[in-house]
């Protein structure tokens, strides 16, 4: 089926053809810029199974809440354990990828959170927070696997970047693994342990995507570039506190970020992803702008090089990337 | 971008269309969606720090120097945005120097004004014939984004009372907590569909870039409905005393409007807009939990409700469809 042209396209269309309204449906229609009764009876029950079983779902967990005090710990534990239960037969009953099971091992998936806290929060287990998110993140993977649905994949991402985070942020010192890696107290390198994985998650589920079409269903584009955009943006905030206070990290977090935005622009050229240089070129006017103010004073006219950098920096690499994107993209779309 | 596989779409519709005068040029095709967010989002920040390097360098201080500075950035940026044609250095440089100067007109009324309420109002005028003229769709987007949330916040705030006054111990009735939603949210809700309803009969019209942006600004505003214009609202406001507060049916109003927008988007084959329409109901659920005044057992059976109502109308599309 052809792409649909852009709404601006049709406008232009329209507009040089002088039409009236009931030549500008036709045009939409010609165009199939708007979705038929079909179209729109498959997206509404996709929607409606998803939202449904969320719905449910989000009101087993309000009706758990509300009655959290009344409930004795065991029996919260059987609640939790029961919606979970439930989630996981739904699941076997409607397998993925049915609208329905997706639904349902994503609550599951949920649900297998909130019992981890509850099983911690009732018997003490001493156990330190990211330790929890870290247990859900691997007790989870088999529940990806089984939906084979981004928004599981997406859910799994948001708790395994939480647990590093919290381990990374959490850990202040003694740690054998800040030793292993030469990290000390610095929380720029430690940014950089949280930056690495998303980034090497990427570069993985892009060279398996080449070669391995499942991966599309686990991990489609848009969640690819999300984990390139969350690794770039750790990155970049690393960066950016090194060279604002370079105390803490300073010259070898800026190498080692400059050392991955290289490889994530080689990777990026390789398999002509677009939205990775644009996000490595807003990355480079924000570390710009922190060398401004490292070296710039603070009460002359000078700070409006702050401005101006951005303005300027913004308006060249768009210069620049347009004609590249435009290509990348319209190669992309027509094969 | 454009591609062979778009030109030729673009002869054959033209063929359709049956015009008697040959196809016409391809206009320069807009920027690819992100690469136009990072220009935009650069153009934004820079506006910003131009507005804050500048009341750092020149202190001003009544109202009467913030409307010099308005003029002095707004002007010009309006201008460049006019004439800046299709070089991306004007259409920057137009644009933060249009949001320094709204930023500097928005302090000035509100010196001037002295009270948010008419400040919000004044504001949501200025937005909405700043976007008017403006030509860029960008600074439309912004203009009309920032237009409807001042707008719900003028409402608001005159009906119901502004968040921070402690004073205000009435809660209002279901009927006003309603009403109040409609009045804030409805105007945007219908002319979002109306916009998008009418999508043929102004297409082919001069004001069809405006009209774009409008429906975007709006799609964006609705998905984020609530809690764009109070963030805070049930979490740090205020604690719970027991008492039943109608207002707490909001999140639940603006899931619906967030639906509506959701909508609107696919319909569009926008696809950006449409997951972020996603991620905007999932935050309205969240608010929703949080929001005070209804208790937690009314919530979890409206959800419940709700989820065997949306699972009933699958099963419904299903047996049709098969």
């Amino acid at each position: 089926m052809t792409r649909p042209l852009p709404r601006s396209d049709l406008d232009a269309l329209a507009q040089a053809a002088g039409l009236d309204a009931a030549a500008s449906a036709a045009l939409l229609a010609a165009a199939g810029a708007r979705p038929d009764a079909r179209e729109w009876r498959a997206a509404l029950q996709h929607f409606a199974s998803v939202a449904g079983v969320l719905a449910l779902g989000f009101g087993a967990v309000f009706f758990i809440a509300a009655n959290w005090s009344a409930l004795s710990p065991v029996g919260r534990l059987w609640l939790l354990q029961g919606l979970f239960v439930a989630a996981i037969g739904v699941a076997l009953w409607r397998p993925a990828p049915d609208p329905l099971g997706r639904g349902a091992l994503l609550l599951a998936f949920i649900g297998a959170g909130a019992l981890f806290a509850l099983f911690g929060q009732t018997f003490q287990t001493g156990a330190d927070v990211y330790e929890l998110f870290t247990l859900w993140a691997l007790l989870g993977l088999p529940l990806v696997a089984a939906a084979r649905w981004s928004a599981v994949t997406a859910a799994w991402l948001t708790v395994a970047n939480l647990a590093l985070a919290l381990f990374c942020g959490g850990r202040l010192t003694g740690h054998p693994l800040w030793l292993l890696f030469g990290v000390g107290d610095s929380w720029t390198l430690r940014l950089l342990l949280v930056m690495a994985p998303n980034l090497a998650l990427w570069a993985l589920a892009e060279w398996r995507a080449t070669v391995d079409p499942r991966v599309e269903a686990l991990a489609p584009r848009w969640l690819r570039r999300l984990l390139l955009l969350t690794g770039l943006g750790y990155g970049t905030a690393a960066a950016f506190t090194a060279i604002v206070d370079p105390d803490d990290g300073g010259t070898a977090t800026v190498l080692l970020v400059l050392l991955a935005a290289g490889l994530v622009a080689a990777l990026c050229v390789r398999i002509r992803e677009a939205l990775g240089l644009v996000a490595l070129v807003a990355s480079g006017i924000l570390l710009g702008l922190a060398v401004l103010i490292r070296v710039l004073d603070d009460h002359d006219l000078q700070l409006l090089l702050y401005p101006l950098w951005v303005l300027g920096a913004s308006a060249l690499a768009g210069t620049q990337l347009l004609p590249l994107v435009r290509r990348w993209e319209g190669d992309r779309h027509a094969d | 971008m454009r591609t062979e596989a778009m030109e030729r779409e673009r002869q054959r519709l033209w063929q359709v269309l049956g015009a008697p005068t040959p196809l016409p040029a391809a206009a320069n095709a807009d920027p690819v969606w992100y690469l136009a967010l990072m220009l935009g989002a650069a153009a934004w920040f820079a506006g910003l720090l131009l507005m804050l390097v500048t009341a750092v360098i020149w202190s001003p201080s009544g109202e009467g120097d913030f409307l010099l500075l308005a003029l002095l950035w707004g002007v010009p940026g309006l201008l460049l945005l006019r004439v800046g044609g299709s070089g991306l250095f004007p259409a920057q440089l137009g644009l933060s120097l249009l949001i320094a100067g709204e930023c500097a007109a928005v302090i000035a009324i509100a010196l001037a004004l002295d009270e948010p309420e008419p400040t919000l109002l004044a504001s949501t005028m200025l937005f909405a014939v700043v976007a008017t003229i403006a030509a860029r769709p960008a600074a439309q987007v912004l203009n009309v984004l920032s237009a409807a949330v001042a707008w719900v916040l003028w409402l608001r705030w005159s009906l119901l009372g502004e968040p921070w006054d402690t004073a205000l111990e009435t809660r209002p009735a279901l009927g006003t907590a309603l009403g109040v939603w409609l009045l804030c949210w409805g105007p945007l809700l219908a002319l979002l569909l109306l916009i998008a309803g009418r999508e043929a009969r102004w297409m082919a019209t001069r004001p069809a870039g405006l009209l774009r942006a409008t429906l975007i600004a709006l799609i964006v505003a609705l998905a984020f409905a609530t809690p764009l214009t109070q963030p805070f609202d049930g979490l740090l406001t205020r604690e719970s005393d027991g008492s039943r507060d109608w207002l707490a049916l909001w999140p639940l109003l603006s899931l619906g409007a967030a639906g509506v927008a959701t909508a609107v988007a696919w319909q569009q084959r926008q696809h950006v807009l449409t997951g972020l329409c996603g991620a905007g109901l999932l935050v309205h659920v969240g608010h929703f939990y949080y929001a005070l005044g209804v208790s937690l057992i009314a919530k979890s059976v409206v959800m419940l409700l709700m989820g065997a109502g949306l699972l009933g109308l699958a099963l419904l599309l299903r047996e049709k469809r098969t």
